[in-house]
């Protein structure tokens, strides 16, 4: 999987860098509008990542440009702006996701995987995960070919287990994930714990184990080993 | 002479809402560096308990300033009258919905919640700001709530009165008000939400009021 990281903060840019390279993608950078369309114009990306204040113009005219030349990729914006008008209006110019800065980088992520996904369909709509399978077409659950049955909220959460696995995701970016920034952390936390000890549950005695608390800070889906 | 003093005093508190509003944007891309530093510090192999709680007081201090940030830019967008557009809304509808948001935590304390309509109470206003204000009032009304506690939620002609149980009141009501005056014996800062429910009622000239007797606690919005 090959993404396109377009964002003028170096800080920024290298934790990205750091991030998705060690989530086996491949990845590149570009500064600045020019540098994108550039990159754009030799190179294909299954997702472009696009801030939109970048030091030569307003990255909106990336996404547009991808538009107007019919480049296969996926565009996630990432924006200072929370304004709403703002992400209707890239979502309309033809974005597939829009997230506001500061943002977690498993939610990033998450949201990538799902774009990706739904481009290439990889041609199935069924996650899987040893005897765990999540079919996203139909929001059905099995393990070991089993249906069970989960909550909204413990499917969202296995999902986003799933598309961070091997990854360390904290309390706080599942708390977003799951009821958005306004919640306030302590209650949402003991949610989060419980929302977790019942996904467990219903994962069976060997899913259990692949979901694991790390000191109260957050979780890791994994093998086991 | 006077009136001159006056418009420009408006103009500089004009300009200085602008101020902050590009400063807090400037800072959301330093915050989202030290949240993903701090997320990507949490994937090393080699890192011991002790470390991993220093990382969370990191990662649970960025959500603070993340949330003061966000509040920031609210308050100074509604001063610039970005919420300027009304429509019909009807508040009892609405607080079921934002209720709903919060169901885990509701169960999770045990709460019960109970709703009176007196009335219907629909409102012309703008939906946004309307709907901030109604979950900061059920967000408090909930963590500040105790376990098996109640939340009473009463809609009468133009007005809303949520009562809920809690720990004994510690400051003055009128000072809770004030911007970023906080509960410091609460787990939470609440000084920011009461001062964006404040200002969001000045700015449609609703009346936010809060007694409390006790452990029981009233706030009240008349529109």
């Amino acid at each position: 999987m090959k993404l396109l990281l377009v964002e003028d903060d170096t800080d920024l840019i290298r934790s990205m860098l750091f991030y998705f390279h060690g989530a086996g993608y491949t990845t590149e950078k570009a500064g600045s509008i020019n540098d994108a369309l550039e990159k754009l114009m030799l190179y294909s990306y299954d997702c472009v990542v696009l801030d939109l204040t970048l030091p030569d113009g307003n990255g909106i005219d990336v996404l547009k440009q991808i538009k107007r030349g019919n480049i296969d990729s996926g565009v996630i914006i990432i924006s200072a702006n929370s304004n709403l008008d703002h992400k209707i209006e890239a979502l309309e110019l033809g974005a597939d996701d829009y997230i506001t800065k500061p943002f977690h980088l498993s939610e990033l992520n998450a949201r990538i995987r799902s774009i990706i996904r739904r481009k290439k369909q990889f041609g199935k709509s069924v996650i899987e995960f040893n005897e765990i399978t999540v079919n996203t077409d139909s929001n059905e659950t099995a393990v070991n070919g089993k249906n069970i049955k989960l909550t909204k909220k413990e499917y969202d959460l296995l999902i986003f287990f799933l598309f961070n696995r091997n990854k360390v995701v904290t309390k706080s970016s599942i708390s977003e994930h799951l009821w958005g920034d306004f919640m306030d952390q302590l209650d949402s936390h003991d949610a989060v714990y419980s929302h977790v000890k019942n996904l467990k549950k219903k994962l069976g005695d060997k899913g259990a184990d692949y979901i694991k608390s790390l000191y109260g800070i957050g979780y890791i889906m994994k093998e086991i080993n | 002479m006077e009136k001159f003093n006056r418009s420009k005093k408006r103009d500089d508190y004009g300009a200085q809402q602008q101020y902050v509003e590009n400063l807090s944007h400037e800072l959301l891309t330093p915050l989202t560096v030290i949240r993903t530093e701090a997320e990507l510090l949490l994937q090393s192999e080699n890192i011991v308990e002790n470390d991993l709680k220093h990382i969370d007081k990191i990662i649970e201090t960025v959500n603070r300033l993340a949330k003061i940030n966000r509040g920031l830019i609210l308050m100074s967008k509604i001063h610039k009258g970005i919420y300027i557009d009304c429509e019909q809304v009807d508040i009892c509808k609405l607080t079921e919905r934002i209720l709903v948001n919060f169901e885990n935590q509701i169960e999770l304390k045990n709460i019960l919640v109970e709703i009176e309509k007196k009335d219907v109470v629909i409102l012309e206003t703008n939906k946004t700001l309307i709907e901030i204000l109604i979950t900061n009032a059920l967000k408090n009304a909930i963590s500040h709530n105790v376990i098996n506690g109640k939340i009473e939620i009463v809609f009468s002609k133009n007005k809303i009165i949520i009562t809920n149980t809690g720990m004994v009141g510690v400051k003055k009501p009128q000072e809770l008000f004030n911007r970023f005056v906080s509960d410091r014996d609460s787990m939470h800062s609440i000084g920011l939400g009461l001062s964006i429910m404040k200002r969001i009622s000045d700015y449609f000239n609703y009346s936010l009021e809060y007694s409390n007797v006790e452990k029981t606690h009233v706030v009240t919005i008349s529109f």
